[in-house]
């Protein structure tokens, strides 16, 4: 359908006459920002998991020292007695 | 600057326009078609080693805009988010009497139907392309398709006599 062709491409040129290509520096200055955004979220993600560790890490020794701790005691009460 | 870059520079000149041509019917923005055309450029700069590669790196940037106009069009689908970001739809800049009749009848169709059009009887795909490009069945494209051409069949009659006086 050749004329539907003819109708869109008419429009699309009427809207699109004057408009020209950024320079291409713009483009190459997106694609740095978005490079360090990637880069900082990954280094977030990576930052945030070994928060994450480490306080699990803490909670379970912390955990096992207190149940070692508990034991001492009661073994000690019980020598007591 | 490398031979790549080079090559990139002059595909670059090349398909802005082009492109941004092709996407002012299916977003009815001048500026969004630019901003989904320097997405899509953005996609092709940071994979050109192997999108320069390809048989038709054109076709390539044409599937990539088409999908970058969808996925915005998702985000925007609320009335009220699309005009705090961008005003009202529909901000192209004049054009002739046939030129906003067109738009008129193009806000009508879903930014899809629009979509089947473009890429139908501008970009010359086939119906079973279309249907894989965009994942829907064959029949969901030719029902778009079809309304599509109802939308905009009273205005060709118009559009041959002007073409015709002209």
């Amino acid at each position: 359908m050749n004329e539907m062709l003819l109708l869109l491409e008419r429009f699309a040129n009427a809207q699109t006459d004057t408009i020209a290509a950024p320079p291409l520096a713009v483009l190459e200055a997106r694609a740095r920002r978005r490079s360090v955004s990637r880069s900082l979220t990954s280094l977030s993600v990576v930052v945030l998991i070994v928060i994450g560790l480490v306080i699990g890490l803490a909670s379970v020794g912390l955990a096992s020292e207190t149940g070692r701790h508990v034991d001492r005691v009661t073994a000690l009460s019980t020598a007591g007695r | 600057m490398t031979g790549n870059d080079v090559g990139f520079e002059r595909f670059y000149g090349a398909s802005y326009r082009p492109l941004v041509r092709v996407l002012v019917p299916v977003v009815l923005d001048v500026h969004a078609a630019e901003e989904v055309a320097q997405e899509a450029f953005l996609r092709a700069y940071r994979n050109w080693h192997k999108v320069s590669g390809y048989e038709d790196p054109h076709a390539w940037l044409y599937r990539v805009a088409m999908r970058v106009a969808i996925s915005r069009w998702r985000r925007l689908r609320s009335a009220s988010a699309a005009l705090v970001r961008y005003g009202p739809p529909g901000t192209v800049e004049g054009g002739d009497e046939i030129s906003l009749s067109v738009l008129a009848a193009l806000r009508e169709l879903p930014l899809p139907q629009r979509q089947a059009l473009v890429m139908h009887h501008m970009l010359g795909m086939p119906v079973a392309e279309i249907a894989t490009e965009t994942g829907v069945a064959i029949g969901t494209v030719k029902a778009r398709l079809s309304r599509g051409r109802s939308a905009l069949a009273p205005l060709l009659a118009d559009f041959q006599e002007v073409a015709g006086r002209e």
